[in-house]
């Protein structure tokens, strides 16, 4: 049965391997917490915010508690 | 009996009667209809009397002839063959004008003693064989004639009677006889049925579409010399449609394994509200008129990185807000930060409710480490109107839609593509007739 749906899928096959393109994306997006068109992030201090980065710049500097 | 035997000659020659060239002719013993390549006299001729002189084409530019001169010899389906005559022909329209000219290479398979013919038409080619059958027209005489065949229904293509426009080569028949003929075609690609009648006789043949490649192939010329395809021909198979039914089925699975990781990620982790808290914009009397203190909401934790979604809602009348908001840990002091600028107005005219703008605005801020977090709000409205209020709510793993939705487009936009070229094809090939549905 596997042997049949490759055989029926197999005009499509470059396009099977570039379906792994959006998927991955996903699941990139998804595993990372990211908002695949960007977030709504303005602080340069953090546009990159996987790793904390050095205090300043911005609001964020003040009222901290 | 092989012994005694006489074989058949290959080729044989004979004088054109009006200008006495040597004319090599293959079929010996069919041929009885000539069309001289140097006068371009047209003459029958039988063999038992003298040759009958029945027109000229000298006067007509002759087509391009360097792509299958002649003489060429080839392989056509398995078959050995020659390229024996050539015959252009062209679509006499109702004002008794020549529409549409095409080329018919008479092409003769020794082995077997038939015929078959290859025609081109814009660069798109057929092979035309006798089909050796008739078949039965549903509403012959309508726009929706058509042919049902083993499961095939051939609708009809074109209607017409044509004329000889300049031939060269020989036949086994009287080409300028077909001047009476009425043609009818029926597709169905790649194939194509062709009823050829006049008021004695119907016979049909069948046309099969062929690659330029393999004509190329089949005469030895190089790929590249042969004339360039212009639109879809009448019995051109899409290529499309053949991956279509893989094409739904791929594209199905994926969208189902899309929505099925959208589904596993929420249930793995539920959209949480972290803060859902009520601020009152307070005006900050020593700062410029219309800011407003800074409000700091409570403290909220966040378990895990994760994408946090704020949700805001101004109590507003008629006036705007804009309100930069601040997202800080309070262990590391990183920060995070956004602007929205949220505006409503409202009223009655000629005794019409009417409203403009929004309440409400949200914000996503993605990879937030974990932590322990609080929300920094420097509100500035218009200075008069009563202060606004806020409602804020923090939700932590917000179900990014917007993933899913970019994602699924993304899914979609090659079957997309290939839908448009499906129906840019056929669209196309029905454009060359009177019977497409377009011109229903």
């Amino acid at each position: 049965m596997l042997e049949q749906l490759w055989n029926f899928l197999r005009p499509v096959r470059l396009y099977a391997l570039l379906l792994l393109l959006p998927l991955g994306w996903f699941a990139w997006g998804a595993t990372t917490s990211r908002r695949l068109l960007g977030d709504d992030n303005e602080s340069t201090e953090t546009l990159n915010a996987s790793s904390p980065g050095h205090r300043g710049g911005g609001h964020a500097r003040f009222y901290h508690k | 009996m092989s012994d005694t035997a006489t074989p058949r000659p290959e080729s044989a020659q004979l004088a054109c009667p009006e200008c006495g060239t040597l004319i090599t002719y293959y079929d010996v013993e069919g041929s009885e209809y000539y069309a001289c390549p140097s006068c371009h006299a047209y003459f029958k001729y039988s063999g038992e009397s003298k040759p009958k002189v029945l027109g000229n084409y000298k006067s007509v530019l002759p087509p391009e002839l360097g792509l299958l001169p002649i003489g060429t010899t080839g392989t056509l389906a398995g078959q050995p063959c020659r390229v024996v005559g050539l015959v252009e022909r062209a679509e006499l329209a109702r004002n008794g004008k020549l529409q549409y000219r095409w080329l018919e290479y008479q092409i003769y398979q020794p082995v077997t003693d038939d015929y078959a013919q290859l025609a081109v038409f814009k660069g798109h080619w057929t092979v035309i064989r006798p089909a050796k059958q008739t078949f039965k027209v549903k509403s012959p005489s309508t726009r929706h004639a058509r042919i049902e065949v083993s499961g095939e229904t051939y609708k009809i293509y074109n209607r017409y009677q044509s004329r000889v426009v300049w031939a060269v080569g020989e036949f086994d028949w009287n080409i300028e006889g077909d001047d009476q003929l009425r043609f009818a075609e029926y597709i169905s690609p790649p194939t194509m049925l062709i009823q050829e009648r006049n008021k004695d006789r119907e016979t049909w043949y069948r046309a099969e579409h062929i690659e330029p490649r393999a004509v190329a192939a089949a005469f030895k010329i190089k790929p590249g010399d042969m004339p360039a395809q212009d639109g879809v021909g009448a019995v051109q198979p899409d290529a499309v449609r053949a991956t279509i039914p893989a094409l739904t089925l791929l594209t199905g699975l994926a969208l189902g394994l899309l929505l099925l990781a959208q589904v596993l990620l929420i249930n793995r982790h539920p959209p949480t509200t972290l803060l859902s808290e009520n601020l009152q914009v307070v005006a900050d009397t020593a700062a410029a008129p219309g800011t407003g203190r800074v409000l700091v909401s409570p403290s909220f934790t966040l378990g895990h990185q994760a994408a946090l979604e704020i949700d805001l809602t101004a109590t507003l009348s008629n006036q705007w807000l804009e309100l930069p908001v601040s997202l800080v840990n309070e262990q590391t002091g990183q920060g995070f930060e956004f602007t929205k600028n949220i505006e409503f107005y409202s009223g009655v005219e000629s005794g019409e409710n009417w409203s403009e703008g929004s309440r409400d605005a949200d914000a996503v801020l993605a990879q937030v480490p974990a932590g322990r977090y609080h929300l920094n709000f420097y509100p500035f409205t218009e200075a008069g109107p009563a202060a606004p209020a806020i409602v804020v709510r923090v939700v932590a793993d917000p179900a990014l839609w917007s993933n899913f939705f970019v994602v699924f487009c993304l899914l979609l936009l090659y079957p997309l593509y290939q839908y448009i070229r499906r129906a840019s094809h056929e669209t196309q090939r029905w454009n060359e007739s009177d019977y497409g549905p377009i011109n229903a």
